[in-house]
């Protein structure tokens, strides 16, 4: 039994090594595909880089296209220049550099290719592209880079650079290598996944001069390479550039929604730059100049700078006065400056006038009817319960939320709760008279611009939102609205201030914003500032009876909301609904930008 | 009858002379790889010349062995044993890293891996067990106790990161074979493994299904032996695991290299710069090697560094390329007629002890001989393990040859069986 094994064993050798002998002959004497790769030829593996996606507008307008960028490899035994001189110039190097280029890739390796120049752009490819038979063991590929033709959005779009260590590491699904483009900040970032698409390889035959002498074994073991999507986006890029245009020299932002889908129509910060600024060869000295400029030109001002929203928070408190029925529309009452500073002359007061004339003694008294609901008869308790109520009512504006915008990285602003005055104060040490700023959108309130702009939405749609977003179609396929988010108010109770705000543009604050042939209504705020001159602000929809725009300027140490950012945002909105501005008087005055008069200082 | 034979020439001709042809061969291939202008041939960064200095110290062990007692090798067995349990789990806590494996020593610039050195004191464990016991395999029981002395050593090599070491030792259940265990183990375990594979290609309902009908049809079979009937379920239930949880195995035990390279041996283009690379570059070496070769350091697929880890696991794809068909084809030879030799001088052992450990080291040298180069052909997924005499490395020259020239020693005293 056991000698039947002793065969078993040795038939199983003799059968392996029989199986052996036989690929041997196949590989080495039958297919003779292996040969062709004869001793010259040497394989390479050739990544494939996908186009990126570009960026439409809603108009079909590109925003963002490739353009080609060649990379430059050495194979240093390979390496044969016959005209020293021509190769040092066509790529701007001394001959130490070429030396020490060399030296660092033999290091590497001998027979591998290593990178020595990045970033070519097509024009000077195209001046050096006939030398290339005289540099033997140079290769290049091709990158598509980004290329934009109108320069705008920088922020929103944010740019594409170099994959750097901390992103390879984290990087679990494999795909990057380094020196790989990946998308940094806004847009290029949030939809990386889906711009980038996926690189292809491609198994090519060189012989021994670097020429290119097809694939191998037919390209079957290639992979093929996926292009990037088209990401179409809401916005109206003709609007943005005017917009852009008007913030020019000015330090804030503009941001303007569609209301009835939440679509951005246009996000503004200022000041800007170039996007071109950030691509190719460029890149390193670029950013870092202007991650060095003091006026933060990289900083998104529309979504990640927080202001105290000043007057235009007291439509939120004349709505949630409405709905708690702590104020109707006939009432009239009182008022007089004692309690806070106030421009509002002293008289009688029903709640319109007191938004048209941005009355602060009025929306005093208002909130502290709201805080002090006599639920308690310890006031320290009842300021807390009247604060949790009205905290719930203001979350539900969208405030203090990054309202899931399809941006990386958005601020979501600050609503003080209980838990907060707690902790400043200690609990039950505080009370109303502690927190009565918050009744004119001062104090510790912190609001984005986007929020605000969110708000008019809110406004002119009576009472709802959808979370804005930015990109509206991939590909040929639409992006879904997100659900629609309900306000606690009435639909009923928007009535009212809005009739007021149509009042603020005629008669009020924002008068210079008013144009008899498109009904504006808006808010302004003057925000105060310990840090110099007040900020302008204020939020808008037009036209009153079917909205198509809402928007929200901020302009920085402007003075009163009813200059600088009342007139930009009138000319916007003019702009986008008219396709023309008729009060040239009033883009001028925006252009010149001198908003600050003697009575500001 | 005491008769104590340290005659170096009654040791086996034939194999020392493969041992010196098949060293001979190992040392002018990995010395073809190292031959690159950067590379100075007497320093420590030259595989060869290191290779050079493992070859020496292992003459210099092999010498020492044909003066020892022999009867000290049977004593040696279970302390070495033990030992090398203690240097597998020591190296867990002080090895150093390297490939993502931690199972190495490092001293002064020399490697040395406690796993190669436990194939060879398994070996002489399970050799020992034999002698002592007379284990009837047929016996489940017994069969576990056995498996149990394998299993130790390959977990904790498989807990240092090297499959391809833990691997190896299943080669001892060929051993168990030639000792009387049923074959239909093996064919058990074979079909467990093809089961696994076509969870690969197949989708999980589908083989479900099929094999829930098999089952069916093979119960209806054996209807009348209640036996049979329990065994058809065991195998069922163990099958349905298998397909279950072969995601698991896949996603979650195997390291992401490992899981490449058996995705890559089904579709190759799922891993076109990793394992699929790696092959087909072994591939091209090879089959540009042609019919006589392209000659001694001459090969420009392996010297261009096109085939990776070229002086160790795909050093065949090099010789292959360097001496072609005629080349490849005799070492093939060699390898046949050394294993044939071993199984023929294992079978004329009259001692226990000595027939198993022959048998031991035929089951290693073919379990790394075919694997090995199955994997540089092409036939079979990566897996890390040397080529025997070949490949660089001193751990693993080392304990083969140890391995080798112990069942020499014992051979050659067979006469005198009784001495001990």
């Amino acid at each position: 039994m056991n000698g039947d094994k002793t065969i078993l064993f040795k038939i199983f050798v003799v059968f392996i090594s029989i199986l052996f002998v036989l690929r041997l002959f196949y590989l080495q004497v039958y297919d003779s595909s292996f040969k062709k790769l004869s001793a010259n030829n040497i394989l390479h593996i050739e990544t494939v880089f996908p186009a990126r996606g570009i960026i439409l507008d809603k108009n079909q307008n590109i925003v963002v296209e490739n353009e080609p960028s060649y990379d430059f490899f050495i194979i240093p035994n390979q390496l044969k220049i016959s005209d020293t001189i021509s190769f040092l110039e066509s790529f701007n190097l001394s001959l130490g550099d070429l030396k020490n280029i060399i030296d660092k890739a033999k290091k590497y390796s001998s027979y591998k290719p290593s990178i020595f120049y990045k970033g070519m752009n097509n024009y000077e490819f195209a001046v050096i592209q006939n030398q290339f038979s005289s540099f033997e063991g140079i290769y290049h590929i091709a990158k598509p880079i980004r290329h934009y033709p109108n320069p705008q959005l920088a922020h929103l779009l944010g740019h594409v650079g170099e994959i750097n260590f901390n992103q390879l590491k984290r990087d679990t699904s494999n795909y990057y290598n380094s020196g790989d483009l990946i998308g940094i900040g806004g847009i290029e970032k949030r939809y990386e996944n889906v711009l980038r698409g996926n690189k292809g390889y491609e198994l090519k035959i060189y012989d021994v001069k670097g020429q290119s002498a097809g694939s191998y074994n037919n390209a079957s073991n290639d992979s093929l390479v996926s292009n990037g999507k088209q990401l179409h986006l809401s916005i109206d890029s003709k609007l943005q550039i005017y917009i852009e245009k008007l913030l020019y020299g000015k330090i804030g932002s503009v941001v303007a929604i569609e209301p009835s889908t939440g679509n951005i129509l246009a996000m503004a910060s200022s000041p800007t730059f170039d996007p071109n600024l950030l691509i190719g060869r460029n890149y390193s000295k670029n950013y870092l100049l202007l991650q060095k400029d003091t006026l933060k030109p990289i900083f998104n001002r529309a979504v990640m700078a927080t202001y105290p929203p000043g007057s235009m928070f007291k439509i939120i408190q004349a709505l949630i006065g409405l709905q708690e029925n702590l104020v109707n529309s006939e009432d009239k009452i009182f008022v007089d400056h004692s309690n806070i500073g106030d421009l509002a002359p002293i008289g009688y007061y029903d709640l319109k006038k007191a938004i048209v004339k941005s009355s602060n003694n009025y929306f005093f008294k208002l909130f502290r009817k709201m805080i002090n609901r006599i639920k308690d008869t310890n006031t320290y308790v009842d300021s807390r319960l009247g604060l949790i109520e009205w905290n719930n009512y203001v979350k539900r504006f969208g405030l203090g939320s990054s309202l899931n915008i399809d941006m990386p990285i958005v601020s979501s602003g600050f609503i003080p709760s209980y838990y907060y005055y707690d902790n400043l104060y200690g609990p039950s040490r505080w009370k109303f008279s502690n927190i009565y700023s918050l009744s004119i959108g001062q104090g510790e309130l912190l609001v984005t611009p986007l929020q605000m702009a969110n708000l008019a939405a809110i406004i002119a749609n009576k009472g709802f939102f959808y979370p804005p977003k930015i990109v509206s179609k991939i590909d040929e396929i639409n992006v879904p609205l997100g659900d629609k988010i309900y306000t606690a108010i009435d639909t009923n109770h928007y009535n009212l201030v809005i009739d007021a705000m149509e009042e603020v543009v005629s008669l009020g604050s924002g008068r210079r914003a008013f144009m008899n042939y498109l009904t504006l209504c808006g808010k302004t705020s003057t925000v105060q500032n310990p840090h110099g001159y007040d900020h302008s602000g204020f939020i808008g929809f037009a036209p009153k009876e079917k909205p198509v725009i809402s928007i929200s300027a901020y302009i920085e140490n402007s003075g009163q909301g009813g200059r600088a950012a009342a007139s930009i945002a009138s000319l916007a909105t003019e702009y986008y609904i008219n396709k023309n501005i008729k009060r040239e008087w009033l883009e001028k005055y925006v252009l010149i930008g001198d908003f600050i008069d003697e009575e500001d200082k | 009858m005491r008769k104590i034979n340290n005659n170096i020439f009654s040791i086996d001709p034939l194999i020392t002379g493969i041992y010196i042809a098949l060293i001979s061969i190992g040392f002018i291939t990995i010395f073809s790889t190292q031959n690159k202008d950067d590379i100075l041939f007497f320093s420590f960064s030259n595989e060869a010349f290191k290779q050079l200095l493992w070859i020496s110290f292992s003459i210099l062990i092999l010498f020492s062995i044909f003066f020892l007692e022999h009867r000290f090798i049977y004593n040696l067995a279970v302390p070495l044993y033990l030992f090398s349990i203690f240097l597998l789990v020591l190296v867990l806590f002080i090895g150093d890293e390297i490939a993502s494996s931690r199972s190495w020593f490092v001293l002064f610039g020399f490697k040395f891996q406690p796993s190669e050195f436990s194939k060879f004191t398994t070996a002489l464990f399970i050799a020992k067990i034999f002698d002592s016991y007379n284990l009837n395999l047929k016996s489940i029981k017994n069969l576990f106790y056995i498996s149990s002395v394998i299993i130790l050593p390959a977990f904790l090599v498989l807990v240092q990161g090297d499959f391809g070491t833990a691997s190896v030792f299943s080669c001892f259940f060929l051993v168990f074979i030639r000792q009387g265990m049923s074959l239909k183990w093996i064919f058990f375990v074979i079909g467990f493994i093809i089961i696994f594979f076509l969870g690969l290609v197949f989708e999980p309902n589908v083989l479900y299904i099929i094999f829930s009908i098999l089952f069916l049809i093979s119960l209806g079979l054996s209807l009348k032996k209640i036996k049979n009937l329990i065994n058809i379920f065991i195998i069922y239930v163990i099958t349905l695991f298998i397909i279950n949880g072969q995601g698991v195995v896949l996603n979650q035990l195997l390291k992401p290299h490992q899981k490449n390279r058996i995705e890559s041996l089904i579709n190759p283009s799922s891993d076109p710069l990793g394992t699929g690379w790696h092959i087909t570059q072994s591939k091209i070496a090879i089959g540009s090697g042609g019919f006589f070769g392209k000659g001694f350091l001459n090969g420009t697929q392996t010297k261009l560094d096109f085939v990776p880890k070229q002086s160790t696991d795909f050093i065949f794809s090099v010789l292959g390329e360097e001496f072609g068909f005629v080349g490849s084809f005799l070492l093939i030879v060699i390898y046949s007629i050394l294993l044939i030799r071993i199984i023929q001088l294992a079978e004329n052992q009259k001692d226990i002890f000595a027939r198993v450990f022959g048998y031991c080291i035929f089951s290693v040298f073919i379990f790394h001989y075919t694997l090995n180069v199955a994997m540089t052909l092409g036939l079979f997924p990566v897996i890390g393990i040397p080529l025997p005499f070949i490949s660089y490395g001193g751990s693993s020259l080392l304990s083969f040859s140890l391995l080798l020239f112990m069942f020499l020693k014992l051979n050659s005293v067979k006469g005198s069986l009784l001495a001990r």
